[in-house]
């Protein structure tokens, strides 16, 4: 963490207006989210989830698969309705605005997809200048400027003509990660951005994820379960199993933690609170034995 | 309760037809209210138009010809029994322009550029492309689906056209060019084709033009059309994903020869199934053209079916229409299995080569059918 403090806050103009890094999170809340509750099929996915996420802060959201991490962050993004409780955005609340307004909000966020979702129908240049030339009025020339630096930004300016299907998994993430800054959102949702990565690609990646976030003065929501190489760039933690939170924390405080869950999920353990079995009958039973 | 759970699956899948219908529905307005953008930024539109009107444009023309060609074949043949192989150009004509023109180009138009269509859709939809494209406040329908709707629009009735227009030209080929019938009388009783019903003026045979056209010619190339797009593309698909989720590596690790288990039973079961489809297709369209005929129009009935049974024989009619289905089986299948067994092994690989089996074999199929046609008449 001290690492990229060190590098990386005081890179640009920003760094006089950022608050320095504190673990309480002090910082008024971009993102909060209040009781939370989502049901899906009679089934509860999210329950009575509190969260903040403090301005210019880079927050992960760690669990399992399924624990229901990715469906927190489509509440943020506006695509789903609470059962209950809401999620505020920048003082908005998400789920009572209309298409419009929706739209009017998204303009200001930035959203990573899994795979980085790029348009396989367009060169790396038209999927950075896909939102700008949508949403502004902005003559080619500048676009075509805005384009480079953006794809600069990410190591990746050679690249531009080139399709999505010519890129190693790796450059393909990046190009994504310039394509969700394209118009520098106020707040950047990341959904598990290290699935698939070689090392190399993992370390670049988490390395751009915590810069741009630091250089556009924005706020960053990291859904993942890659515990090192987050815990190496977040500033805070949540962690999460079956729709609830089960620990929060910086990431010092995750690593030391002594809950058993929190434990084997940062250890990797095989055994613990969740089983190495999936619940069966009895054994001797299932294989028909008998006494 | 077998007998419950029949009736409880009836309606259930009666529920959820109905539903689809109303969300289908739904859609299509959606998609007519989210158009202004399409129109105004028409561009759009134009690059829906190259790939869905202009890439279709190979299939539509080579079909058209060898349609026409055949019919110039079947329709000489039919005319010489009522001694009017002068009426051959407005068979031709009429045939094309009220009937196959629009119906094999649409059956064609959906299997290359509808298939392509859904498949591009759908890979946004599972790579997350939409989801992202709505996170950009970009409205999906309005980018992505309205273009491709009107380029479709645009694009059908100038496919229909040249389809009709290509095929008249095949339909000289072989009557004027090949058998001889007279240039003059070709295109003169074309251009005086709309009295062709009444110089015609055997409302009688009706029966036997419907079995014979159905049994010799559109039995086993509509059947085969149909069952290229719905079996051949479905085998494609199946082992395409096969081969790029490495399940068929997998086979051959565990030393069990792919060829032997997964392609040849269901080469087997397509040329089994191909000439049993298309009896049941022709079968179907006679009592079809009974309904019409004789039901809803008034054509004798006695008429209708002795006229039918003296005019189709078994060995040069049934016979060589179950031939011809039995070689279309072959070549689909084949086509479609060798497709999805060479696609690269990506979900673009396998959709590309799911809408290449249906391209493919419906050339070969129409190919296939005029050089089948001139072997069997050549035969008589």
């Amino acid at each position: 963490m001290a690492r990229y403090v060190e590098n990386y806050r005081c890179a640009g103009l920003e760094c006089a207006l950022l608050i320095p890094w504190i673990p309480t999170l002090s910082s008024p809340a971009l993102v909060e989210i209040r009781d939370l509750n989502f049901t899906y099929d009679k089934r509860p996915v999210l329950q009575g989830i509190n969260m903040v996420f403090p301005k210019g802060k880079l927050v992960a959201i760690m669990g399992l698969s399924g624990c229901g991490k990715t469906t927190l962050l489509r509440h943020v993004g506006g695509a789903l309705k609470p059962t209950k409780g809401y999620v505020k955005v920048d003082g908005r609340v998400m789920h009572e605005l209309d298409q419009d307004g929706l739209y009017a909000m998204r303009r200001k966020m930035g959203m990573l997809f899994q795979f980085g979702a790029l348009f396989t129908d367009m060169s790396v240049y038209d999927n950075v200048a896909f939102q700008m030339r949508e949403h502004t009025d902005l003559p080619e020339e500048i676009i075509h400027d805005m384009v480079l630096m953006k794809l600069h930004a990410v190591g990746l300016r050679g690249t531009h003509s080139l399709m999505p299907s010519e890129l190693s998994g790796g450059m393909a993430r990046r190009v994504a990660l310039a394509r969700t800054v394209a118009l520098d959102p106020m707040l950047i949702m990341y959904d598990e951005p290290f699935a698939g990565l070689d090392p190399i690609s993992l370390t670049v990646v988490g390395d751009l994820i915590r810069r741009l976030n630091d250089a556009l003065g924005a706020t960053s929501i990291i859904v993942t379960h890659d515990v090192q190489e987050s815990l190496k760039i977040v500033d805070y933690v949540y962690f999460m199993a079956n729709g609830v939170i089960e620990a929060e924390g910086t990431p010092d405080e995750i690593r030391a933690s002594d809950k058993e869950f929190v434990h084997q999920f940062v250890h990797g353990e095989m055994d613990g609170p969740v089983p190495f079995h999936y619940p069966g009958g009895d054994y001797r039973q299932d294989l028909n034995l008998k006494g | 309760m077998p007998a419950v759970n029949a009736i409880k699956g009836i309606g259930h899948r009666t529920i959820n037809a109905v539903w689809r219908i109303g969300v289908a529905t739904r859609f299509f307005m959606l998609t007519l209210t989210h158009s202004g953008s399409g129109f105004r930024r028409f561009h759009l539109i134009i690059k829906e138009l190259f790939s869905t009107g202009v890439m279709s444009l190979i299939i539509i023309i080579v079909a058209g010809l060898f349609v026409g060609m055949v019919l110039g074949l079947q329709g000489y043949e039919t005319l010489k029994r009522y001694g009017s192989e002068s009426a051959l150009g407005s068979m031709v004509a009429l045939s094309l322009v009220r009937e196959l023109g629009p119906v094999v180009a649409a059956l064609l138009f959906a299997s290359r550029a509808g298939s392509a269509m859904t498949a591009e859709i759908g890979l946004m939809r599972a790579t997350e492309q939409i989801s992202a494209m709505e996170m950009m406040a970009v409205n999906p329908i309005a980018r992505i689906v309205a273009p491709r709707f009107w380029a479709g629009v645009i694009s059908m009735p100038l496919l229909a056209a040249l389809f009709s227009a290509v095929g008249v030209f095949g339909g000289y080929l072989v009557g004027v060019v090949q058998i001889g019938v007279d240039e003059g009388s070709f295109w003169s009783q074309m251009q005086a084709a709309v009295d062709f019903r009444e110089d015609y003026g055997s409302e009688s045979a009706l029966g036997s033009m419907v079995a014979l056209s159905l049994v010799r010619e559109l039995g086993p190339v509509v059947a085969a059309l149909l069952f290229a797009s719905r079996a051949g593309s479905a085998m494609t698909a199946e082992i395409g994903l096969m081969r790029a989720t490495e399940q068929i590596s997998a086979m051959e690790m565990m030393a069990v020869n792919p060829i032997a288990r997964i392609v040849a039973p269901r080469f087997w079961a397509g040329v089994i199934s191909m000439p049993l489809l298309a009896a049941l297709f022709s079968a179907v369209g006679v009592f079809g053209g009974y309904l019409v005929g004789v039901v809803q129009i008034g054509v004798d009935e006695g008429s209708f079916w002795s006229q039918m049974q003296a005019a189709v024989d078994f060995r040069e009619d049934i016979l060589n229409g179950v031939i011809k289905s039995f070689a279309f089986g072959i070549v689909v299948t084949v086509i479609a299995l060798f497709e999805g067994y060479d696609a690269p092994p990506t979900a673009e690989g396998v959709s590309g080569a799911t809408t290449r089996t249906v391209v493919t074999s419906s050339l070969a199929i129409l190919m296939l059918d005029f050089v089948l046609t001139a072997i069997m008449f050549r035969g008589t």
